[in-house]
């Protein structure tokens, strides 16, 4: 456990400085959370034709009202955090990179689905667009992180098992 | 989990439902969860600048640091900087503690909980302190930096700081206590996993 901590820190402090940088918010962040809004307007778009989506905002054309994807909200540092502990846990690097993009995947997924609802209760109500925006998704965000990290844990477990079971007893 | 059959799915459905009673049973009475942070952020900036800071206003969910910082401030007058913060911000981890705790029926709950209500006050606090100072250094930064004496590299720091405290902590405090207290989810998925092989 100490160990797994250890290297889990390390590798969340490392990725979270080098997100911080000017490179990486250039080159991988900001065009990350373009590419969401436009992912996010585009999923929105195809039951409503008033989306909008314009750099990192997705806008209603009819009300003008929309939502501004931040620091926080376009699941970068949920990603980190996954990959810091796929990182910190002992398995094999393919292993490893497979639960990586895998789990990055299932994170972004449900990102998506965060934005789009945030974009629709910011439409209806400004007091539930707050509740949900800033107390209930980033829960429900890291309750993704950790049940994405499990599902990828017993998966590693099933896969050293069947590997074990498979080799040929030694003499 | 003891007397059904663990699973995953069953585990975040579970996690899920608590979170939304624990939001529903935190909610009406934040402000009074914040409390005990909000204290302790006012005693560390008290102490660690005891030069510029005077107090703090900690009546309610919004958090006023009261400082000497002199600034100029609408209408061209002079006054003090009194940098805000909203507290719940850094709280809601409360909650997330309590559902984890639930979905799993960890054992001994009525001293986990409260035991990790404690623990994650200093994480809060953290929050707290460094909006703080993100406004002193470096949104007032420009007029405050020769009566802080805070120079570039701790500005950077502070930043940093705020960035971690409120983009990491608030979320993944919640879930390492809730690993410290209880470890049997982590084991069962394992046991699934070798199981299924």
């Amino acid at each position: 456990m100490a160990r797994f901590l250890a290297v889990f820190f390390a590798v969340l402090l490392l990725l979270f400085l080098v997100e911080l940088t000017a490179p990486a918010q250039r080159l991988v962040v900001v065009p990350w959370t373009s590419f969401l809004a436009y992912i996010s307007g585009s999923v929105a778009g195809l039951m409503d034709s008033n989306v909008l989506s314009r750099g990192n905002v997705l806008q209603d054309v009819r009300s003008g009202r929309g939502v501004s994807i931040e620091a926080g909200c376009n699941g970068v540092e949920a990603c980190i955090m996954l990959i810091a502990a796929v990182v910190a846990y002992p398995a094999t690097w393919r292993s490893k990179l497979r639960g990586v993009v895998a789990g990055a995947f299932a994170i972004q997924a449900l990102n998506v689905v965060r934005i789009i609802s945030l974009f629709y209760l910011v439409q209806i109500n400004a007091a539930a667009f707050n509740f949900a925006h800033l107390y209930l998704w980033q829960a429900l965000i890291m309750l993704d992180v950790l049940v994405v990290w499990l599902v990828w844990l017993r998966w590693v477990t099933r896969q050293e098992f069947a590997v074990k079971s498979a080799a040929p007893a030694g003499v | 989990m003891a007397g059904r059959a663990f699973t995953l799915k069953g585990f975040f459905a579970a996690a899920i439902f608590w979170l939304v009673v624990a939001l529903a049973v935190w909610y009406p009475v934040r402000e009074w969860m914040v409390l005990p942070a909000a204290w302790l952020s006012r005693e560390i900036m008290m102490a660690a600048f005891p030069g510029w800071v005077v107090g703090a206003e900690i009546g309610s969910a919004t958090q006023v640091l009261i400082t000497r910082l002199v600034v100029w401030g609408p209408g061209n007058r002079l006054g003090n900087l009194a940098p805000e913060v909203n507290g719940l911000v850094y709280a809601y981890g409360v909650p997330l503690l309590a559902a984890l705790l639930m979905a799993s029926r960890t054992r001994r709950i009525w001293w986990k909980l409260p035991a990790g209500m404690l623990a994650l006050v200093p994480f809060q606090a953290w929050g707290i302190c460094f909006t703080w100072l993100l406004q002193v250094a470096v949104v007032a930064g420009g007029e405050t930096r020769a009566q802080t004496q805070l120079g570039a590299w701790e500005s950077n720091l502070i930043v940093a700081s705020y960035q971690f405290g409120f983009l990491i902590l608030p979320t993944l405090m919640p879930v390492l206590l809730w690993l410290a207290f209880d470890r049997r989810v982590v084991a069962r998925a394992m046991i699934e996993g070798a199981l299924a092989a």
